[in-house]
Formats: C-alpha cells, structure tokens, sequence
C-alpha cells in the first residue's frame, strides 16, 4: 500500500515526464498493436485463400477405375489429407464447359481430358512447403501421371506472409526495447531526485526491498498505462464505429473480417495491457539495479 | 556491547585503519577523537555496517560483521541511531516527517509512529517546531530533529559523527548536553568530534585514533 502511495506521489509531483514516458510507449504500442492486427488479418485471409487451394492428382490412362479406387483410398488416409474427391473425363468435361461456357466434346471426337483426385490439404499443411512435400509423396505413387497446384502463388503468398511476421516481430522487440529504455531512464531520474530519501532510508535501517518497490510499482503504472491507453486508441474507434455506423458488420464482411475475428483481434490487443506492464516493471528493474 | 577486535580496513589500496581494538559497553558514553582524516568516522561506518573491515571483525551484540548475511543488515541497523554533522534531513519534509520517518520505513503502525515520534520530538525540546520544514530551522534545531530521528527507534545505540562541527558554542554544549542525558537514559553514545574542548571537561572514555592507528583507549 505504502509502495502504491510512493508511487503516485512520484507521479503526481513529476507530471510532465510521467506524461511523456506513457505517451512515448503508448505510440510504440499502438505501433505495435496496429501492425500485429494486419499480420492478423493477412494471415487469416491468406488461410483462407489456402483453405481454396486443392491439388489435382492426375491418374495414368492405363489404370482401371478399380485402381483408381484403390488409389484413392490410400491417398485418403494420409495424415496431411483432409478429403478427396475423384474426377472422372465426364466431370472433367463438365467442369471444362462451367468454366469455358464451351462443350469439348462438340468439337473433339475423343474427350482427351484425364482423370484426376482432387485432394484438399488438412490445416496446418497449408503451406508452400507442405504442398511441395505432399506433391512429391504422391508423384511417387504408382498409377499418378502428375501433380499439379498453385505452386508459385503459394510459395509468393508464403513469402510475404513471413515478411509481415518479420516486420511483426522486429517492431515487438524495437518496441520492446523502447518501452524499456524510456521507463528505465523515467525510474532512473526519479531514482536520482530521491538518492537523498534513499540513503536516509538505509540510515535508519529500510530493507532493500523497502526502497526499491515503488519505483518497481512507479514502472508498473506507467506501462501499464501506456497499455490501456494504447488498447483504448486501437479497439475505440471499432467499437464507435459498430454502435454509430449502420450496417457496420456487414461492410467489414466485405473484407473478410467477421465479428469472431474481431473478437479475437480484441483479445490481442488486450494483451498490450500486461505486455506494457511486464515492459515497465522490466524497465524499472534495470533502473533500480543500476541506480538504487 | 559493540566490539571491534584488531580492525583493520583497506580502502582503494590505502590503509585507512590498522589493529583499532576497543569495545563498548551498555549505556556507555564514550568519546572518538583524532585529527580531520584519523579515521573516526570510518570507525563509525565500520560499526554502522556501511563499511566492512578488511582485517579483524566488528561485533555488534551478538551479530559478527563476518557472518552477518546482507538481509540482516537494515535490522541490525534499527538498533543503532546516527546524527551526522550536515544533519541528513529530507528537505521536503517537516520536523514531524522526519522523525516520523525513520519509524515508517520500519512498517511500524500507524497509530504508534504518532505517539514515539512526539515524544522523541519532545525529548529533544522540538515539540513547538513539529511543523517546520528544515529550512525554517536552525542549525541547532536541525540537529535537535536528526537526534530524534536518531532515538525515535529506540536504540540501543546512538552514533554521532561530528554532531557539532557546524554548531556555534551555545549549541555545541546544548547538542552535548542533550546527548548525555539520552545517555543517561540507558542509550550507549559513541560521539566522533575532535574538538578538544568537549573531551576535557566530560568524565567519559576517550579513544584516541591517529593516522588510523588507535593512540589510546581510556580517561
């Protein structure tokens, strides 16, 4: 309770450097947290671009529809396989004239279109490298002429979803590090205006950790602070926009953001209130061990 | 009481004291004197456990500066009061906070901290100036509040570092004075000065210290 007391004492006796320390992380937070939410919302409409992806296993014309049966009852059980689905010339045709508007068949005498399992990947496997892995177990199967899917896509939708995340994880530490260094310095000033106070306290016989936790609790509300303002700055406006805007939901459902990723893009930033605090007792830790 | 057996103490590879032995006894007023630089105060810190000897060991009670684990430290110190010449007032705080202080550090409730800290203020003849900022004291006055924040803990021990070196005569001997008679009250004193003129008239042990050697221990 003393140490809590200490600590707004600290505060409110040096309002303008407390102001500048939360409002610099908060900054570094909504940074970090506006930059979290579009890695979080490519991520998720790039998982469900994936979730779209199939591979087209096409099957030697020598093979019977008996083994291609028997074929696609091996591929099935396979733990990165989700389903499959077999496709004879006939639905290969039909599939052909849905998307051509044209009949092959009027004008070749032979349909010359193969037949083929279409096999729609597990999640957790809907990555380039996954692809490549199962494409290359099932090219080795006997009866498969060849394996075909989006490999370039997949592999540049891959490549900028890693960029994002490296963009994603290089501002967490920067910000992280920031935070850090900007309470320390806050604590480490406040710890020098009190030396005087500080050496007395041991004077009269104050244990170490007596003089040290207000400026551990000092650090806490800062960052702590920093963390609900920077929540506030980042979930306000959606929730001003879902009760003032009309027919909000439904327009942010134009871009794929449906109210469960909402929640959960809310519960993300509600992790930038005890990561700001964890960021300001750290902080403060440095400062009290190098200064007290 | 308090103990030092053959002390010796090296600091950034200068002697400052060698083979100091001399104890104190309970409620014990003993003098420390010696020329500016002897190493008096040293002898103060040693015993205050700000410095530790690198040579021969300090013995408070029955707690040995060799074996005595850090965490113990802000306790023991708790038995032991200082006053200092610059008095180590806080600035922002009033006669009142001062002493109060030195109990809150503690964790001492509340309701008693109010009740020690007027009468250690009114031990000291300060209970008219409780709400004075140090600023608005004088030197002798400051020195009147450091001694009941000194005593305020009650301790067994009263350590007083040069507590008139910036004191006119009048306040000199009232600082004195005062400290004799919270000697008398059962508090051992070990009082550093080397004004010659106090030790004289005083019928107290004398330890002598110079070039941080001890010159003699006695009358």
């Amino acid at each position: 309770m003393r140490s809590l007391s200490e600590a707004f004492t600290a505060i409110v006796r040096f309002p303008g450097r407390t102001l500048v320390s939360v409002l610099a992380i908060t900054m570094a937070l909504v940074l970090f947290g506006a930059f979290g939410l579009l890695a979080y919302y490519s991520h998720t409409i790039m998982d469900l671009l994936r979730k779209n992806e199939e591979i087209s296993v096409y099957i030697e014309d020598r093979l019977s529809d008996a083994d291609m049966l028997a074929l696609d009852a091996s591929i099935s059980p396979l733990p990165e396989v989700e389903s499959t689905r077999i496709v004879s010339r006939e639905d290969a045709a039909g599939e052909f004239e849905r998307m051509f508007g044209e009949n092959l068949l009027s004008t070749l005498e032979e349909n010359p279109l193969p037949r083929s399992i279409v096999v729609v990947v597990g999640d957790g496997y809907r990555n380039a490298i996954s692809f490549q892995q199962i494409g290359k177990k099932l090219e080795a199967m006997n009866g498969v002429e060849s394996v075909e899917y989006g490999r370039e896509w997949m592999a540049k939708m891959d490549f900028v979803l890693m960029i994002i995340l490296g963009v994603e994880v290089t501002l967490g530490v920067l910000v992280g590090i920031a935070g850090i260094i900007i309470i320390s310095s806050s604590i480490g000033t406040n710890v020098a205006i009190r030396r005087e106070a500080i050496e007395i306290m041991r004077l009269v016989g104050a244990t170490e950790g007596f003089i040290r936790r207000p400026f551990y609790m000092e650090g806490f509300i800062q960052g702590a602070s920093a963390g609900i303002v920077a929540y506030a700055v980042l979930v306000g406006p959606i929730f001003w926009a879902n009760r003032s805007v009309p027919d909000f939901e439904v327009y942010l459902h134009t871009f794929g953001i449906s109210a469960e990723l909402l929640m959960r893009a809310s519960c993300f930033l509600g992790s930038l209130i005890p990561a700001g605090a964890l960021l300001g007792l750290f902080g403060s830790h440095l400062a009290v061990r190098r200064t007290v | 009481m308090i103990r030092l057996d053959s002390v010796g103490l090296v600091l950034h590879r200068t002697t400052v004291l060698q083979d100091i032995t001399f104890r104190i006894r309970r409620g014990e007023f003993v003098y420390l004197t010696g020329p500016s630089g002897a190493g008096k105060s040293s002898i103060l810190k040693l015993i205050h456990l700000d410095l530790f000897p690198t040579a021969g060991m300090v013995a408070i009670q029955d707690m040995d500066s060799r074996r005595i684990p850090g965490s113990r430290i802000p306790f023991l110190r708790r038995m032991i009061g200082c006053i200092f010449q610059d008095y180590k007032l806080l600035r922002d705080r009033t006669a009142y906070e001062n002493v109060s202080f030195a109990l809150e550090v503690t964790g001492a409730k509340h309701r008693s901290i109010r009740h020690k800290v007027l009468q250690a203020l009114h031990t000291v003849g300060m209970s008219h100036r409780l709400n004075h900022f140090p600023r608005e004291l004088s030197g002798g006055e400051c020195q009147r509040v450091a001694i009941a924040r000194a005593i305020v803990q009650e301790p067994s021990v009263l350590l007083a570092d040069e507590p008139t070196g910036n004191l006119d005569d009048e306040n000199t001997w009232a600082i004195t004075d005062l400290l004799a008679s919270i000697n008398r009250c059962g508090t051992a004193v070990l009082m550093a000065t080397h004004k010659t003129e106090l030790i004289s008239t005083g019928s107290h042990r004398i330890v002598r210290i110079a070039n941080g050697r001890m010159v003699s221990c006695g009358l």
